[in-house]
């Protein structure tokens, strides 16, 4: 062997070192808060995202995001909810949804409004029916709720893969919240990814997780094993196909009659469309969902909900400057999370929103 | 089964522990064929078969054209031998490409034949050419045929090489099956190293660069002009790497298990000629074409039109081996046109091939027009319709709009591989490193293995040479 080898080794994990520190994820750190009743980032935890855009997020307390003053009682809090592209760890706090908000509402001469951002990735309508009320006891001026449904599916029913809480339609409809998991070894795994996190040696966690446990959508490595000669066969889906899940106008009722149980203050639904995106390699600039957002977007009027769909400015973008509201250069134009321009864009929709129902302005 | 998957490895495995623990050398040629059928089988074990009759039938051609003296009787064989491959090959490979291409023409005559649901064996481009050189070869007296049926049916079948190249010549495989081959400490490094530096070049670049070429293909003329270029540079390496990672992954697989597979690339991005280029870039297959098609065709023993003819097609029919679709017959015919400028411009000027007495100007020029050339054909040889290249081109060179998506890693890349190249110019002895025993390569080589399982690729990317 050469000699050099044992040197060689240890200089190559420098290079991993560095590698993880330059190019890889932080791995999420959750803790039991009683508070909200469920697990949420640690407070002062910094989460870099590099597989998908480049950001960084700070954590507040209870896993809000831009919330330091929001206990201001002077300045009326917008909480915007939602799942990962309200967490939105694409993109640095300084691009978010909430912080734009903030920079466009502060140069208007208005009523002082300070939006923080509560997001967890895989949370849907059920999560927000079961925290907003929490959250209200730990932000009593909130006085907006404004809720970002990234999908259709985040409205529907009988979904597998969102966490901690359920909308199911059978018999009736309702939400059920899970039982938190068992807390035993969470505080141990808890301490071992601080760790990694610190030394740089995420590509653990991540390599342990792809083997055994499986990335989002997809099984572990462990279990995708074959040995076995095979036939072949054509392409399939590759990841797990979404369950065909529907919904009617009354499901529809059930989700508003219940958001506005729990807000005591206006709420604001805000639909991002995924639209404009790439596919096939033609752009496609029609919401293939139109009809079933338009329909939920009429339940919402008659009941005193704003419904704001981002498809018009959105398309209004690629139009213009030939730019996605999704995607980053690491991945697809079009296709993922909202990269900064389309943080922006939705800022500026929930303050046209907020400007309208305060004041009456309406906007383009 | 590819090289790059987890199975590949566990498989490789108990492959070395039994070579290194049976002594015999009939013994563990029977298991190493056993071993590389059961690696075919994997993919398809139906098409085993089709593998099987194809070793059969040339095996005993080869056998028969030795005992047999009659000229025409000899012939019958070859030409036999001729159909059997060529056939195969054409059913399942070309039949739905003549049939689709053919269509317009057959239709106004009142014949109506249809495309068929064909699965293509993989492997049975580079297994057909394998075959065929052996009887080829047998034929022209320059080879004795296999006695052994286990030898010559590890040699069309030996799993390191047997889906994606090399093709390997039965001249330098047979005689190094006679032989008992102890493994070696020293060949395991050495074909341990090409085998890490293979799956770096494959895993680590040329899948990460293809999530990037893939959309722009396919988005083509909805890019801007420096995406549309960054992605045409970025398929140039991502093929190199691609196909040059798997011929690594073969060779030092190979080495590792005793034997010697010729190099299949050679610093292909540095030729200063179009000829050059083909000297460096799959030479087991521009190799093969030239002693089986471009030689028997009379080379350029028959005068210059002759020889221009012979080029073109070559290159053509080159093109065609690469895949059924006239986007790669004209890949085939710009490098054939290439060579043909090349060919009758050395002859006008009388250089003869004497590189040496090329100005530094003149070489430099030589590169850059070489590397225009291949960049434009690659053009060709990636979109899926002439409507797509023609696409790609326009947003090339005339029209500057469209979407902007500059992906850091492909420029990175391409920024890594300009230096690396640059710097081999001026040091190729340190450049070339890589490969040897000093302080440098352990570092290295460790670094990229373990990028390569860092950033391993969540969904699979099938080798680009896989689909011929």
């Amino acid at each position: 062997m050469n000699r050099f080898f044992p040197l060689g080794l240890f200089a190559s994990i420098l290079i991993v070192w560095l590698s993880s520190a330059l190019f890889m994820d932080s791995i999420p750190t959750c803790t039991w808060d009683p508070a909200i009743q469920d697990y949420a980032p640690i407070s002062g935890a910094k989460y870099v995202f590099r597989s998908e855009g480049r950001g960084e997020t700070v954590f507040g307390e209870h896993g809000i995001v831009g919330g330091a003053g929001y206990d201001d009682p002077t300045t009326g809090v917008v909480a915007i909810w939602g799942d990962s592209f309200v967490e939105a760890f694409q993109v640095p706090d300084g691009h978010k949804m909430s912080t734009r908000f903030n920079e466009i509402w502060n140069s208007l001469n208005a009523r002082p409004l300070r939006a923080v951002s509560i997001g967890r990735s895989g949370f849907s309508i059920a999560n927000y029916y079961f925290s907003i009320p929490l959250y209200r006891k730990i932000i009593p001026n909130i006085v907006y709720n404004v809720v970002v449904i990234s999908s259709l599916r985040d409205l529907l029913p009988d979904q597998s893969d969102f966490i901690g809480c359920s909308f199911i339609s059978s018999p009736d409809y309702a939400f059920i919240k899970a039982p938190p998991p068992g807390k035993s070894l969470k505080r141990l795994f808890l301490i071992a990814k601080q760790f990694m996190n610190r030394t740089g040696m995420q590509y653990l966690y991540y390599a342990y997780v792809d083997i055994m446990i499986g990335a989002p959508g997809k099984k572990p490595l462990i279990k995708n094993l074959r040995f076995m000669p095979g036939v072949r066969s054509g392409s399939g889906s590759g990841e797990g196909a979404s369950r065909d899940s529907v919904i009617d106008r009354a499901g529809f009722k059930f989700i508003v009659d219940k958001m506005r149980e729990v807000s005591d203050v206006p709420i604001i639904f805000v639909y991002l469309p995924n639209v404009p995106s790439l596919h096939d390699g033609k752009i496609v600039t029609r919401d293939v969902n139109s009809e079933k957002m338009k329909t939920f977007a009429d339940v919402c009027s008659e009941n005193g909900i704003i419904f704001v769909s981002m498809e018009r400015r959105f398309n209004e973008l690629f139009r213009s400057a030939r730019k996605f509201p999704r995607g980053f250069p690491n991945t697809v134009p079009g296709v993922g999370h909202l990269n900064e321009d389309g943080h922006r864009l939705v800022a500026m929709a929930i303050a046209d929103a907020i400007k309208e129902d305060l004041y009456g302005i309406h906007s383009n | 089964m590819v090289f790059t998957q987890i199975e590949f490895f566990i498989f490789l495995a108990v492959v070395f522990l039994f070579v290194a623990t049976v002594k015999g050398n009939e013994t563990r040629k029977i298991f190493l064929l056993a071993a590389s059928w059961y690696f075919y089988a994997y993919w398809d074990w139906r098409f085993l078969g089709l593998l099987l009759v194809s070793i059969t039938v040339d095996y005993y051609i080869g056998l028969a054209l030795e005992r047999t003296a009659c000229a025409k009787t000899r012939r019958a064989l070859l030409l036999f031998s001729l159909i059997f491959n060529f056939g195969v090959l054409g059913f399942f490979k070309y039949f739905n490409f003549f049939v689709t291409s053919l269509a317009g023409m057959l239709q106004p005559l009142g014949l109506n034949v249809s495309t068929l649901s064909i699965i293509l064996p993989v492997g049975i481009s580079f297994y057909t050419f394998q075959s065929l050189s052996y009887t080829i070869d047998v034929y022209s007296g320059k080879l004795r045929s296999c006695r052994s049926f286990t030898d010559y049916a590890l040699f069309v079948s030996f799993f390191p090489q047997l889906v994606a190249g090399p093709i390997v010549r039965a001249s330098d495989f047979l005689p190094q099956l006679e032989t008992y081959r102890a493994l070696s400490k020293v060949r395991m490094i050495e074909g341990g190293r090409l085998l890490v530096l293979g799956l770096f070049k494959k895993v680590f670049i040329a899948d990460h660069l293809a999530r990037y070429v893939d959309v722009v293909f396919s988005g083509a003329g909805l890019f801007d002009m420096a995406t549309t270029w960054l992605a045409v540079l970025a398929y140039s390496i991502q093929i190199f790497c691609d196909f040059s990672g798997y011929s690594d992954m073969a060779i030092g697989i190979a080495k590792m298990l005793g034997y010697d597979f010729t190099v299949n690339f050679r610093m292909p991005y540095l030729a200063d000629s179009i000829s050059d280029f083909w000297r460096r870039w799959h030479i087991s297959l521009s190799t093969w074409l030239r002693d089986y098609l471009y030689i028997p065709l009379g080379g350029s023993r028959k005068g210059r039109g002759r020889t221009y003819f012979n080029l073109m097609v070559t290159m053509l029919l080159g093109g065609l081996w690469h895949g059924a679709a006239w986007t790669f017959v004209f890949w085939g015919g710009l490098h054939g046109a290439a060579l043909v400028i090349s060919k009758h411009y050395s002859l006008l000027s009388g250089e003869r091939g004497l590189r040496a007495e090329r100005s530094l100007a003149a070489r430099f020029a030589g590169w850059a027009g070489t590397m225009f050339i291949v960049a434009i054909g690659w053009v060709f040889f990636r979109s899926q319709t002439f409507t797509d290249a023609a696409l790609i081109l326009r947003h090339m060179f005339l029209d500057s709009t469209g979407i902007a998506w500059y992906s850091p890693f492909a420029i990175g890349v391409i920024l890594a591989f300009s230096a690396y190249y640059l710097y081999y110019v001026f040091r190729p002895d340190r450049a070339s490193a890589l490969l040897f025993d000093n302080i440098y390569s352990p570092f290295v080589l460790m670094s990229m293995l373990w990028l390569t399982i860092m950033f391993y690729p969540k969904d699979f990317q099938p080798f680009i040479y896989f689909q011929f």
